[in-house]
């Protein structure tokens, strides 16, 4: 019996075999830790493994206490008690899930997107009939304005794919229809096999409707119903293209500078679209900075160029400036507690920046 | 009414970001994303309302707060995260104001900084007492701010259509949450990427909404024809209202190329003290790693399409923003003057989304344009009124009746952005997991206990993994790997649920650990999932 076993039993199972290996007050713990318990009580070091998300950091101070019920029952309260925040590392999801099916969905008014699977037993069903998986067709319907029965559409094409894939972009040749794809396979007589039908999408369309309100305050002409579209920007709905245009800027520089990923700097490196000639480029950066410290009696009155400096508790102080070109004198003033004694001290500093062109 | 008003202005401000809390780090960068939103979006946009509020301003603006961040916002980790962040950046401030003291080109900037870091701490502990939520519910309460809310966690619904189930669960939790937040129900939803497909509507009137939002084509290409086109909302056949965005006052901002933010007065947005400052400097305040990070702190201006960037002049750039705003407002006038004469004696509404975030965060000057528009608009426009979607039905609710078409906001109108070869593998796994949790929730409807804990737990996990926002990053490819890893952990998490449930093996210690990390939704029911 291991933890995995364990694990596939119900709390009642794993309660029999608490009681049966003498596990005291087993009924007030939880299933994860009754397992912990057992497999301490029967000397199995558990398994937990690192990254899955548990917090059953309880596993090592188990084994010291070899199934001492009580202290689980302590441990119990406090891992409850104080929030505990695995790490958990990302594990990748299924390639599939057991399934046999094909699902439509709309891009947009000329393209669908189409994702199957087809499951093991599927495979072995079609390998029986002589039918090579290896080469799948989608038979894409128009089943527009009819009820689908697989014999009522208005037409079909078919597109062939291959089983390295598991999906598909279907460029269609009209918007504002309704579709339907089966997958299927051709067998060796060029017979169609069906493994799975779609449902039904309707793409939208990408114009003005044609159908016309018979009400009369909303009647339209073709004259006010194209002046109200093009006043409505209606022409210029792919040139405005969204909140595209701001919003992956937005995501884009967020990401350059918030990412936890690798981050480069996106500020004082220049970009290549930005500016400068063709071909290559170098630059440099040079700034100076300035720092004043100094110390005195802590309780002391100290002004630097007139304005109070901040004294750290034992006395200390130390300023940064940025330092331009020029020259700057910097008295630094201190008077003492009493104000009867001070003291001046005036640093005078020249930054002069030569720039050497070789 | 003094005006005589032509035609109305429905601002819309669409606030959201991904549910991002990751106790388990001390230091997590993307949780910077919140911090940053707050403090250059939400609240200063709490303080432009506070300022138009004291001065008698009447104004009318249209937010809304989608569910994770409304979430994000109400917890407490984040809140006091939050503090310890902007106590940190009032720290820098103050230095920056030493150092820059001999470079007079940057020392009113770091002034600014720090006086707007100062206020951004008075507001959030001592005004708003840590939780924006109060803020924003005071100005709806008032009735200048109308708060709608948006699907669960901004899942794009277009995808989803198959199971009709998570569909209702999105919009139900939703709206559940938002009661919790603003004890009322929300009156309209923004549709996550303003994503629609026809039905989703019966949804929406399930849970009580009135209106949402499609872009331009999803009204223009209506069945039937708009008489309208964009300038008046239709009904769904169950008369939900949909409104449309209007594309030329949508370009005046979004546009990255005519919009006013690409300004050459205003703030350039990648001149960061976080990458420009000696390192052992700005250490402390960037990512406990020593990644170089963004802090806030930008000592420059646009300048101009050059490497070159001269020093940001913040009363310049003020100027400019009023500028634009008197801009915007003249374009509007002339836009609803032209429009009443071509729709007869139908009064015009022009729908103007943004996302909010743009506002401040990356215009940094935005919350300062929309004051001055705002103000503008309450005391000088005669033709132009500021109104809230609900306020526009109230008053006009005789509607054409038509069914939108399949539309989003994205990238040429449709579902592609979410639906293309960097991300369409996800669809298999979230539409199982929909199934999934509709099977858990028809068979276990009556469960109690630590079952119904998990199955909780289980929705709220796949509510997660549903966020547009794990698609939409893995497209723009740039930190794709963190969106791969939240769109596979919550998966896994679902799944090791969804097993563990079927068999009787609920780890209560594991379920507890879930329960602490993915907070979002405490009081959840799973049987919004049940047929």
């Amino acid at each position: 019996m291991n933890k995995t076993t364990l694990k596939q039993k119900s709390k009642k199972e794993l309660l029999n075999i608490a009681t049966e290996l003498g596990i005291e007050g087993a009924a007030s713990l939880t299933s994860a830790n009754l397992i912990d318990a057992i497999l301490v009580a029967m000397d199995v070091s558990s398994d937990g493994k690192p990254g899955t998300p548990r917090s059953l950091r309880l596993d090592d101070e188990n084994l010291e206490v070899r199934g001492a019920s009580k202290k689980f029952e302590v441990q119990d309260k406090r891992l409850f008690a104080e929030p505990e925040y695995p790490v958990d590392e990302t594990r990748d999801l299924p390639q599939g899930y057991g399934d046999t099916k094909i699902v439509a969905m709309v891009r947009d008014p000329y393209w669908l997107f189409v994702y199957w699977e087809i499951n093991h037993e599927k495979r072995r069903e079609l390998g029986l009939l002589g039918a090579d998986t290896s080469h799948l067709v989608l038979r894409v319907w128009d089943i527009t304005g009819v009820s689908f029965n697989g014999f009522n559409a208005s037409g079909h094409f078919d597109v062939n794919v291959n089983d390295i894939t598991n999906n598909w972009y279907i460029q269609m040749p009209t918007p504002d229809r309704t579709w339907c794809i089966d997958l299927g396979v051709l067998t060796s007589d060029g017979s169609f096999v069906l493994i799975a039908r779609s449902n039904s999408v309707l793409t939208p369309r990408d114009t003005l409707s044609d159908r016309i309100d018979e009400k009369p305050e909303w009647h339209t002409t073709t004259e006010t119903a194209t002046e109200m579209y093009r006043i409505s920007g209606g022409y210029k709905v792919t040139e405005l293209a969204g909140s595209e245009s701001i919003g992956a800027l937005l995501a884009q520089h967020l990401a350059a500078n918030l990412s936890s990923g690798a981050v480069a700097s996106s500020s004082n490196v220049p970009r290549k679209d930005e500016g400068g000639e063709k071909g290559k480029d170098f630059w440099l950066v040079v700034n100076t900075e300035l720092i004043v410290y100094g110390a005195t009696e802590p309780d002391a009155k100290v002004t630097l160029q007139g304005q109070p400096l901040k004294l750290r508790p034992d006395g200390t102080f130390s300023v940064r400036f940025a330092l331009p070109d020029g020259e700057q004198i910097i008295p630094v003033h201190a008077v003492n507690a009493d104000g009867d004694m001070e003291k001046q001290i005036t640093p005078i500093v020249t930054r002069t920046t030569r720039v050497d062109i070789p | 009414m003094a005006k005589n008003t032509k035609g109305y202005l429905a601002l819309v401000l669409h606030a959201h970001l991904p549910f991002v809390r990751h106790p388990e780090y001390e230091d997590f960068l993307e949780e910077d994303w919140l911090y940053e939103a707050i403090t250059e979006t939400y609240l200063p946009l709490l303080d432009v309302y506070e300022g138009l509020v004291r001065d008698g301003i009447d104004f009318r603006i249209t937010m809304s707060l989608t569910p994770p961040l409304a979430n994000m916002l109400a917890d407490e980790l984040l809140q006091n995260r939050y503090v310890k962040h902007i106590r940190d950046l009032i720290e820098l401030a103050e230095k920056e104001v030493e150092r820059t003291r001999w470079m007079s080109e940057f020392h009113e900037t770091a002034k600014m900084y720090l006086e707007k870091f100062e206020r951004c701490r008075y507001l959030f502990e001592e005004v708003y007492r840590k939780n924006l939520i109060n803020g924003f519910k005071r100005f709806q309460e008032l009735g200048k701010l109308e708060v709608i809310t948006c699907g669960a966690t901004h899942g794009f619904m277009p995808l989803m259509d198959l199971y009709p189930n998570a569909v209702r669960a999105q919009i139900q939790v939703a709206r559940q949450d938002y009661e919790r937040h603003f004890g009322r129900p929300p009156r309209g939803i923004w549709n996550g990427e303003c994503g629609y497909y026809p039905g989703l509507e019966t949804f929406l009137s399930e849970a009580g909404i009135r209106f949402f939002f499609v872009d331009s084509h999803g009204i223009l290409h209506a069945d039937r024809r708009p008489r309208y086109g964009v300038f008046a909302p239709l009904y769904c056949p169950n008369h939900v209202a949909a409104f449309g965005r209007d594309i030329e006052s949508s370009k005046s901002v979004w546009s990255s190329e005519e919009g006013y933010p690409g300004d050459f007065n205003y703030r350039e947005f990648y001149r960061d003290i976080g990458f420009d400052l000696d390192f052992e400097y700005i250490k402390p305040y960037i990512h406990e790693s020593g990644l170089r990070t963004n802090t806030g702190i930008k000592y420059y201006r646009i300048t101009g399409r050059t490497m070159y960037k001269e020093p940001y002049n913040r009363q310049r750039a003020m100027e400019m923003a009023a500028e634009h705003a008197g801009n915007f407002m003249f374009n509007r006038e002339k836009q609803v003057e032209h429009l009443s004469a071509v729709m007869d004696n139908k009064i015009p509404i022009v729908v103007s989304p943004y996302d909010a975030e743009l506002f401040g965060h990356w215009w940094y000057e935005g919350p300062d344009f929309l004051n001055f528009l705002l103000r503008k608009i309450s005391t000088s426009s005669d033709t132009i009124e500021l109104i809230t979607p609900s306020e526009y039905l109230d008053r006009h609710p005789e509607q054409q009746t038509a069914t939108p078409s399949l539309s989003s906001w994205g990238n040429r109108g449709y579902a592609e952005v979410w639906l293309n070869s960097t991300n369409d593998w996800i669809y298999r796994h979230l539409h199982k997991a929909s199934e999934r949790m509709n099977e858990l929730a028809n068979t276990y409807r009556d469960a109690e206990g630590l079952i119904r804990r998990a199955l909780n737990q289980a929705a709220r996990e796949l509510l997660l993994a549903q966020s547009s926002d794990w698609a939409f990053i893995m497209k723009t490819n740039t930190m794709v790997e963190y969106a791969v890893k939240r769109t596979k952990d919550h998966i896994n998490r679902f799944t090791d649920l969804y097993y563990a449930i079927k068999s009787g093996t609920i780890d209560e210690s594991i379920l507890t650990s879930l329960e602490r990390k993915d907070n979002i939704f405490p009081d959840i029911d799973f049987r919004v999932y049940c047929d």
